[in-house]
């Protein structure tokens, strides 16, 4: 949906650090070497991150209610 | 006891400290849940149009870490107020904002606090829809809620390293060795103990060979690793933690004097 503030296991503050890895993949950069950069030392953040997919936009053009 | 500092990074600090006890160690490790940090916990939602939940909205601000004078600002149930809330103890902050775009974190407005990552995104808002919210962050502890943690501090144990003088350099160790903490000087094998995790890989292997190496671990010198979340340096986790620690007992002993 949202990228998570933080990481579900370690509760590391990860949010920030998202629009510039999206950035960064979408350039074609690895997602490795971006991770690294980022500071995403943990496997638990660099899963949430891997694992995400923003449907936010998507979903807000549905009706809530 | 002797504390030496490894390393140094904007949000992670390294200590090696010598001389301490495992259930002291454990104990400070634990007391960082008793550190009040500021954050986000009652939130009144005027309009949200958002594909997000009020609910969800309230929990992902909740989770945003917030920068706060903690040496004046008191926590709710200590506070002169007596727990009604007052300006001492809670920070009011407020959000508007219109679509198409995504809110971030440096739109929260309000005094006494202070975003520390401005580019965390809300909610997305798409063409029309509206937010609007007040919100009261006050000071808490990582026992009560996770949003309230400093940082995370995590300690092993200090490897002990023997190599007896049956070693001849072969160096088979060094090809084993997944933190790449052994070499060769000279003639001599050398052990990093501050690279080496313990994990025992070398000592495998030279058991089919020589028997030259034993590794164990240290059972009264720790390495603390201290990574920051943000609100608080990482070195000052480490002394809040202590002080917290000194506080619950002393507070243990006071009523135990009285009991007597």
């Amino acid at each position: 949906m949202i990228i998570p503030i933080r990481c579900f296991s370690c509760g590391k503050p990860i949010a920030h650090l998202w629009e510039e890895f999206k950035k960064r993949i979408e350039k074609g950069e690895d997602p490795k070497k971006v991770m690294d950069e980022l500071g995403l030392e943990r496997y638990c953040c660099r899963a949430v991150f891997l694992g995400h997919v923003d449907l936010i936009e998507l979903t807000s053009k549905f009706k809530k209610f | 006891m002797k504390i030496e500092k490894l390393s140094k990074t904007k949000n992670k600090s390294v200590f090696l400290i010598k001389g301490i006890k495992n259930s002291i160690a454990n104990a400070i490790r634990r007391s960082v849940y008793e550190i009040p940090i500021l954050a986000i916990d009652s939130v009144e939602f005027y309009k949200n149009d958002s594909a997000l939940y009020d609910e969800i909205i309230a929990q992902r601000l909740g989770l945003i870490p917030l920068k706060g004078d903690l040496k004046t600002f008191k926590r709710q149930e200590n506070c002169s107020c007596e727990g009604k809330g007052c300006n001492k103890c809670i920070v009011s902050l407020k959000l508007k904002a219109k679509g198409p775009g995504t809110i971030y974190a440096s739109e929260l407005k309000g005094k006494g606090f202070e975003v520390i990552y401005p580019q965390m995104p809300i909610v997305v808002l798409a063409q029309d829809q509206e937010l609007e919210f007040v919100a009261d962050a006050k000071l808490g502890m990582g026992k009560e809620h996770a949003k309230f943690t400093p940082g995370i501090l995590w300690f092993n144990a200090y490897p002990t390293v023997e190599i007896s003088k049956e070693c001849n350099s072969c160096g088979e160790c060094i090809k084993t060795c997944p933190q790449k903490a052994i070499s060769l000087q000279g003639n001599k094998i050398i052990i990093d103990p501050n690279k080496c995790d313990l994990c025992g890989a070398c000592v495998e292997k030279c058991n089919n060979l020589k028997k030259a190496i034993k590794i164990n671990a240290s059972e009264e010198d720790f390495i603390f690793y201290i990574e920051t979340f943000g609100q608080i340096s990482s070195e000052e986790i480490l002394i809040e933690s202590v002080n917290a620690l000194n506080e619950n007992i002393r507070e243990l002993s006071k009523k135990l004097e009285k009991s007597k």
